[in-house]
């Protein structure tokens, strides 16, 4: 559904690490820090479980904004889980900067266990990002369907 | 040293002695200046295992197609192929990735000096069909609407043809010709480099252009010889994960989900290039791939067999600067 420009708020896809970003997150919750609510998190085992396709996928699904986060290189829970990611997604984000997709809708990060006041800051961030973008008009279907 | 031949005569003595079952070669196609491929089977029943057929083999500036591709046909049987210098680098990634056994695998290698790009050819001459054609030596003669016209052979051919430094195969059991003189400079990628330097807005331009002409047929898939998945993303259903609309997203989708699969492993071939019905400039986005995998991590794709994977492999102190 199209929203109104004038009441448009971006929706921004995270995908988080169960053993770090997403307890960061948790952290930045008990630690009652402030961050703008649009995001919507998809827990997954590892950084490296995220497929690119699924970024894609967000995006074509009007996603304004896709953030993946893992635990920092060195300390993932499967040890080289996100080793493998980081490749990947250098890979991602050069290919979809030489497309000419708009630079800051697609992030990533890393993020611990122990970063609550760096969670937010980065969804602070992210948000501020996208806001300044506007909506994903590039890559959103004009028409989503859920087929 | 690799052993000099006559394509016709190793096709039938390896036939013949059980060197191969199956031998895969180019023949003359239906249209002017078109191959097509040429799939002998060794009958050791008759006097002559190769059967007449073998005397249809060509190997000229027409054979365009990248065979190695039908090697994933013939996974049990043991397979002579012919592979141009392009070709080979596809063979190395297949054998590299473990999908084609070295020992099951002999090798035409035949030395090529460009392929004939038919569109290259009709922006020349002005005439898309000609009604016939004659290749010389460094030159092809098209007849167009009853008149004749000459083309130098440098060119007709590919634009990756052009400044070619693979021309000789990498891999090869016998040459069907000697080595042919080529590029010693390493691949520049002037087009990417272009697009590189222009703006976002630019960039994107290009991008939306390519992917609306694209029609999903998949053709690029097809004859892709590192497409060799046997269910591909595209075709997944439960749930579907790439659209098939009509809309550029998914287009988009479908392309850039595909590069991030070739990274490290296409090898600049030109197949998808040469299938695609529409003109899509997939050359430029697969070379994008080719370049940043050789400038940031220094892989270059099919050129090494015992290599580690590109996507799949990881160093410690992989680049870090695209994080937050």
């Amino acid at each position: 559904m199209k929203e109104n420009v004038a009441d448009w708020e971006p929706k921004i896809l995270a995908f988080l690490c169960t053993w770090c970003s997403y307890a960061g997150a948790d952290l930045a919750g008990v630690s009652r820090y402030q961050y703008p609510p649009n995001i919507r998190i998809v827990k997954v085992p590892c950084s490296g479980r995220v497929n690119p396709a699924y970024i894609l996928k967000g995006l074509c699904q009007g996603y304004d904004g896709v953030l993946v986060s893992g635990c920092h290189p060195g300390d993932c829970h499967y040890l080289t889980g996100n080793y493998h990611a980081r490749r990947k997604f250098h890979l991602l984000a050069r290919l979809l900067d030489f497309a000419g997709i708009e630079e800051g809708r697609v992030r990533f990060s890393w993020i611990s266990a122990a970063e609550g006041a760096r969670f937010a800051d980065v969804m602070k961030q992210m948000t501020d990002t996208i806001v300044k973008l506007g909506p994903n008009t590039q890559m959103a279907k004009a028409q989503v369907r859920y087929d | 040293m690799t052993e000099r031949t006559d394509l016709k005569t190793i096709a039938a003595e390896w036939l013949a002695d059980g060197k191969a079952d199956v031998l895969i070669g180019w023949q003359a196609g239906t249209l002017p200046l078109a191959a097509a491929p040429l799939i002998l089977h060794a009958d050791r029943s008759g006097a002559d295992p190769a059967g007449g057929n073998k005397d249809k083999l060509v190997f000229d500036a027409r054979c365009a197609m990248n065979l190695v591709n039908l090697l994933h046909k013939f996974k049990d049987k043991k397979v002579a192929v012919v592979v141009k210098g392009c070709d080979s680098r596809s063979l190395i990634g297949l054998i590299q990735e473990k999908q084609v056994d070295r020992d099951r695998i002999v090798v035409i290698g035949a030395p090529c000096a460009g392929v004939i790009d038919p569109s290259a050819l009709a922006r020349i001459t002005g005439c898309d069909a000609p009604s016939g054609a004659t290749l010389e030596k460094d030159q092809v003669r098209v007849v167009c609407d009853r008149e004749e016209k000459v083309v130098p052979l440098s060119e007709a051919v590919y634009p990756g043809c052009r400044g070619c430094s693979v021309r000789n195969p990498l891999l090869a059991d016998c040459l069907i010709a000697d080595p042919v003189e080529q590029s010693a400079a390493p691949e520049a990628f002037g087009d990417v480099e272009a697009l590189r330097q222009m703006s976002r807005d630019e960039r994107w331009r290009k991008f939306l252009h390519e992917m609306k002409r694209c029609i999903l047929c998949h053709a690029c898939r097809a004859m892709c010889p590192a497409c060799y998945c046997r269910e591909c993303f595209a075709d997944i259903t439960r749930p579907r994960l790439a659209g098939r609309t009509a809309d550029p997203a998914d287009a988009m989708f479908f392309h850039l989900l595909r590069l991030m699969h070739l990274a490290g492993r296409c090898t600049g071939c030109g197949a998808c290039v040469r299938a695609c019905p529409m003109g899509v400039d997939l050359r430029l986005y697969n070379d994008f791939l080719r370049a940043f995998a050789k400038k940031e991590y220094g892989f270059e794709a099919g050129a090494d067999a015992q290599a580690p994977p590109f996507i799949g492999e990881f160093d410690q102190n992989d680049p870090n600067d695209f994080t937050m």
